[in-house]
């Protein structure tokens, strides 16, 4: 099983596939803030005051540990970011469903795309488990400044 | 590399990428503000003639003649909407764009609701119809469940399924 979550490949593929995951994800909040803040607010678990800050900054984020992911740069503290978003993405998604808030999830696309619903839960659970999965297996390997240096 | 190194180049970085953000937003001319006004006004861009409308408002733009649009489900509009509404699940408004611009002109005032004071459904439609090239967009915040209340004219499908008194166990959502 180690050998298997220790496999470069597998690392790699899952990194470059989080980080493009995550560049589609911040990309549309960026083109378009005001409709990203209402699908934060709609979760309501932000203060008013919080709302847009938080609509504002994250998808930056977002972009950022995109980029990194690919890039396999400072790939340990982004997978660590992907993990704690994932973690916050959970709570706010489980809220909203046992609140029964009929809602979009605001996840991928900022105007409708899908409800909140358990089947996201449990792909905001997957991703917590590959977030982990490349903090802890990464280990320095398959990056650009190891292909810059001729290394692995 | 130590859980420690990690932990500080994490906070680092997402502090970093969100200051760059509330930077771009600053610059950008179409940024939004800092700390929106108000609960139901996140959105910046709304025109004199459209925003948000109360309970009253509905009722006259319903006199005048104004497109009602449903943003609910299916269901919940059949067991009842307000009397010549259309239908449009906010998540099916951009495959719904089409026949949207067959049926209502693009000068009319339209009245987008939902379920109520918890449901953004409305907003998310009214925003999809501006985004089609409707400028009078009005919000009925307080929706269907102040409409009936108020024992406004009102249709439903006849062939609706009563509303469940409580879900059926296996069939819940």
């Amino acid at each position: 099983m180690k050998k298997i979550l220790d496999n470069v490949y597998l690392v790699l593929a899952l990194r470059v596939g989080f980080g493009v995951m995550f560049l589609f994800a911040g990309v549309p909040k960026i083109v378009d803030p005001a409709a990203f803040a209402i699908g934060v607010d709609n979760y309501h678990m932000l203060p008013n005051a919080l709302v847009n800050l938080f609509a504002i900054a994250l998808p930056w984020v977002e972009v950022a540990i995109g980029v990194l992911l690919i890039a396999g740069v400072f790939t340990e503290a982004a997978a660590l970011v992907s993990l704690v978003l994932c973690v916050m993405f959970t709570v706010a998604l489980a809220q909203a469903i046992t609140r029964g808030l009929d809602i979009s999830c605001g996840c991928f696309s900022v105007e409708g795309g899908e409800k909140v619903s358990p089947v996201l839960l449990l792909r905001d659970l997957l991703l917590i488990l590959g977030s982990a999965w490349i903090m802890f297996f990464n280990r320095g390997r398959a990056g650009l400044l190891c292909l810059v240096r001729g290394n692995r | 590399m130590s859980i420690n190194k990690t932990m500080i180049q994490a906070i680092i970085l997402a502090v970093a990428s969100s200051v760059a953000g509330l930077a771009f937003n600053a610059v950008r001319p179409d940024g939004i503000p800092f700390v929106a006004p108000d609960r139901v006004n996140v959105r910046v861009d709304f025109e004199d003639t459209s925003g948000p409308v109360d309970l009253a408002g509905a009722k006259r733009l319903f006199d005048e003649g104004a497109a009602f649009l449903d943003a609910r489900t299916e269901e919940e509009f059949a067991r009842g909407h307000i009397k010549g509404a259309m239908n449009v699940p906010y998540h099916k408004a951009d495959e719904m764009e089409e026949k949207i611009l067959m049926s209502v002109a693009v000068d009319a005032t339209i009245v987008a609701y939902c379920s109520g004071a918890d449901c953004h459904a409305s907003d998310l439609l009214a925003r999809a119809l501006e985004d089609m090239g409707y400028e009078k967009v009005r919000v009925f915040f307080a929706g269907w469940p102040a409409w009936e209340a108020a024992g406004y004219p009102s249709g439903k499908d006849e062939n609706a399924a009563p509303a469940p008194l409580f879900s059926p166990m296996g069939t819940g959502e």
